[in-house]
């Protein structure tokens, strides 16, 4: 059975889930500040560098959505999705992802809000210098049209941080033959990390969140249901019991009596259909006789039980159209414990009023 | 259905639902584990229970939910009016119809058992008046032909047992008034006793289950009393001793009452385990000790005598030493040098008490104390004791297994207070040999215990 984690929902988040983002945090930090530590006569590898913070994360985005909407259709047909609201349309597999993958994309986002804190700070206070360089890519050019494609989604309002083929040309780096004139451009790289780092990393994090809460708030009570162990029972969803007193029945009240004896009868002035005591053909031919739409009251020995087939008659009443039904017991030998516990979750699995 | 299984008896326990049917399989296997309760419809499925002993299967019960339609299923049945010949297998044709599975799922499941041979055992309750909605379920139970038994079962009065004998036994071989709650041995075994005159060729099984019966309830009883008299011994007995040279503190005291609790509790889980009462609802209060008086001090003196026993060899060697140099003179100084020479020794013994420990003699110590936490002393100790698990055990023997009711354990009971005074005086003088550390009659004591269990009113 799948239990789901209550640990996941960020709206209780525990101390356990604070220290650990905080720790993301930490690690995106020390991520950021080794990533971009470079010796004086040496250059931050721009391509390793953006790969890390922007290639890799995005990449693993999109798995991540793959991933979601390629689960089977089978592992959704769980025994209690029928608790779940039809609109949610999840299982509670698939809500148990949900959650714990929200957990993770907090995680990240600490993790690059981390790396970012150390590159706004290492680009006040120290100079970055960036080059790129690749044993397969040589030509400035390609790269520059790679790059172009990259950065199309903040090309229009950040075009500085779209790379130039100048750019591109003057600091392509190679590790075994630098070659470093006095004025080269290599911190102009900062714009388009940055940029890639938001729009590659940090953007599609915040945006799954953002999806992530909506589905998973969207499901409270799916999402508040622990089996307890795995041969729990799933107790019956019962209708709140609902009373209505003997003076309030309506003068039009069709009275049945169920299995009563001629004792606990002599109680009623009213008439009414006795029902119980003959053979089933006859409590069904005798129900024809009673008036669509009037009140069904049915009177019952406290002494008694409840059997299915008094539900199966009920049925078979609101069938012919006699919706509204009550019921009553009656209690001949008060020194007896009274069935009444019994009658009322009768009249809560069948929907009935109970008679006080 | 094999031979091994129709050699023994197997039925189905059938009837209307809350008639008790789920209490009488519990009370007859011996299982406090059967789901009962006071809303009907508890029982929703066949459940097979097999009463074992030795690793053999002596009997099996088949709880079954009540019926539910019963007057609607009897119509079906009798739709094609078949002869008293083709009833039962109009029976399974009914069973066997698969929209039945769900119309009728209830009849379907205290049906099958019967088809595939178990014998029936109908519950009704003898404190409800006979009414005819009880006989579409006889009929329907007449109609499978197997050998049938009817319990009545009054579950607040015995008002209406014989209306219900009077209509029962149209139906039913046998009709036998049993209540599972107070039902005792003896009780079970005279139900047992019907089994055989229901089935014949369960005779045998029948007086082996019988025979077994009581060879268990005589080991139980056994093995009651050694465990009883090995726990209290060792309650009477417990001591501890800290750390040479620690004094002793509070939390040790604590940890000392807290172990006598708990050495109370593990009985309690044996004799439950014993018994088959694993599911109990007991409310126990703990054991009270006063630990204002746990707290004993050990002399020892001359490597490793008691000062009782100083006291003895001093008197015993002065009046030796008195004895001989009084010989030595004349037989009436021989007495006198006695005399003196016991005294003289006492006195010497108890100054050396008081000096010993303590001191040593160059390096080796002449005499020394040692601090313990209990035994416990106080008087009433051994009878509470005793009283508590009395108590329970009385309780555990006689309670039916049916029972949910919940057992109460008070931190004193009264149960002490009725024994007569001379057993109370002979349980004291054990607890003080003990004490002592000196051994008592094992065999007594058990024969104590089993007496007391006997004398007791059966109060749980």
């Amino acid at each position: 059975m799948v239990v789901l984690d209550r640990e996941l929902d960020l709206q209780h988040q525990s101390l356990w889930s604070s220290l650990i983002l905080l720790a993301a945090f930490v690690l995106g930090l020390f991520t950021g500040a080794g990533s971009l530590a470079y010796q004086p006569q040496g250059r931050i590898n721009l391509l390793l560098v953006w790969g890390l913070w922007a290639g890799l994360p995005a990449l693993l985005w999109l798995v991540g959505w793959i991933f979601w909407f390629w689960q089977p259709r089978s592992a959704r047909q769980l025994p209690a999705s029928d608790l779940l609201p039809l609109w949610s349309g999840l299982g509670l597999q698939q809500l148990s992802f949900a959650r714990f993958w929200l957990w993770w994309q907090w995680f990240w986002l600490m993790f690059a809000a981390g790396l970012l804190a150390v590159f706004g700070w290492l680009l006040v206070f120290s100079d970055l210098a960036f080059a790129w360089s690749s044993t397969l890519i040589q030509d400035a050019g390609l790269l520059q049209r790679v790059l172009a494609v990259i950065a199309l989604p903040w090309s229009a309002w950040w075009p500085q941080a779209v790379p130039s083929l100048s750019l591109i040309e003057l600091t392509q780096y190679n590790r075994i033959q630098p070659e470093v004139s006095q004025v080269m451009p290599f911190g102009q790289w900062w714009s388009f990390l940055l940029a890639s780092t938001l729009c590659y990393n940090l953007g599609p994090r915040l945006i799954n969140v953002l999806i992530l809460l909506w589905i998973t708030r969207k499901s409270p009570a799916a999402a508040q249901w622990t089996p307890t162990s795995p041969t729990a029972v799933i107790a019956e969803v019962l209708a709140p019991l609902q009373t209505l007193n003997r003076q309030q029945l309506p003068d039009n009240a069709q009275f049945l009596f169920w299995q009563l004896t001629n004792l606990e009868r002599a109680h009623f002035a009213e008439l009414g259909l006795v029902l119980g005591w003959h053979s089933y053909q006859h409590d069904e031919q005798a129900l024809a006789q009673l008036v669509p739409g009037d009140l069904c009251c049915w009177w019952v020995s406290a002494l008694h039980t409840p059997t299915a087939e008094l539900s199966d008659l009920i049925q078979q009443a609101r069938l012919a159209g006699i919706d509204k039904h009550v019921l009553g017991c009656v209690v001949s030998q008060p020194e007896l414990p009274s069935q009444a516990v019994s009658w009322q979750h009768f009249c809560q699995q069948q929907s009935l009023a109970w008679l006080t | 259905m094999s031979a091994l299984e129709s050699a023994i008896p197997h039925l189905a326990v059938v009837g209307h639902p809350n008639k008790g049917k789920s209490s009488v399989v519990s009370c007859l296997i011996e299982d406090d584990s059967v789901l009962t309760s006071p809303l009907s419809g508890t029982t929703q499925a066949a459940m097979t229970y097999d009463f074992q002993q030795q690793q053999r299967c002596l009997f099996r019960l088949i709880d079954t939910p009540g019926f539910q339609r019963a007057r609607r299923v009897l119509a079906w049945l009798q739709q094609s009016q078949p002869n008293a010949a083709q009833r039962p297998q109009r029976l399974a044709e009914f069973v066997a119809l698969a929209a039945h599975q769900q119309q009728f799922p209830d009849e379907v499941a205290l049906l099958t058992p019967l088809l595939a041979g178990a014998a029936i055992l109908y519950v009704v309750d003898g404190s409800l008046p006979y009414g005819p909605e009880y006989e579409a379920e006889m009929e329907i139970l007449r109609w499978t032909g197997v050998p049938r038994m009817a319990l009545i079962n009054p579950i607040h009065n015995s008002n209406f047992v014989d209306a219900w004998r009077a209509a029962l036994g149209q139906y039913f071989q046998t009709v036998q008034v049993f209540n599972p709650l107070t039902a005792d041995l003896s009780q079970r075994l005279q139900l047992f006793e019907c089994f055989a005159r229901l089935e014949p060729q369960w005779s045998s099984s029948v007086q082996r289950l019988h025979r077994l019966l009581l060879a268990e309830f005589e080991r139980q009883w056994q093995q009651s009393l050694e465990l009883v008299a090995a726990y209290w011994q060792k309650q009477v007995r417990f001591q501890k001793t800290p750390l040479l040279g620690s004094a002793i503190q509070q939390h040790q005291l604590q940890q000392f009452a807290e172990q006598l609790d708990q050495h109370e509790r593990e009985l309690i889980e044996q004799l439950k385990q014993l018994w088959h009462h694993a599911h109990l609802p007991l409310e126990r209060e703990a054991l009270q000790i006063d630990q204002t008086n746990l707290m004993q001090q050990h002399n020892w003196y001359l490597w490793g005598l008691s000062e009782r026993d100083l006291y003895l060899l001093a008197g015993l060697s002065g009046a030796l030493v008195g004895a001989a140099a009084g010989g030595l003179a004349a037989g009436v100084s021989a007495v006198a040098g006695l005399v003196v020479g016991g005294v003289a020794g006492g006195l010497g013994a108890w100054f050396a008490s008081h000096k010993l420990p303590g001191s040593h003699w160059g390096w080796l110590p002449l005499g020394g104390s040692r601090q313990h936490i209990g035994p416990v002393v106080h008087p009433n100790f051994p009878l509470v004791v005793m009283a508590r698990v009395l108590t329970l055990l009385q309780a555990l023997i006689h309670r039916a297994h049916a029972r949910r009711d919940q057992v109460q354990l008070v931190a004193e009971p009264l149960l002490a207070s009725h024994w007569p005074r001379p057993a109370q005086l002979s349980l004291s003088r054990w607890a003080q040999r003990i004490q002592s550390n000196k051994g008592i009659n094992e065999t007594e004591l058990m024969d104590w215990i089993r007496e007391r269990l006997m004398q007791q009113p059966k109060s749980m």
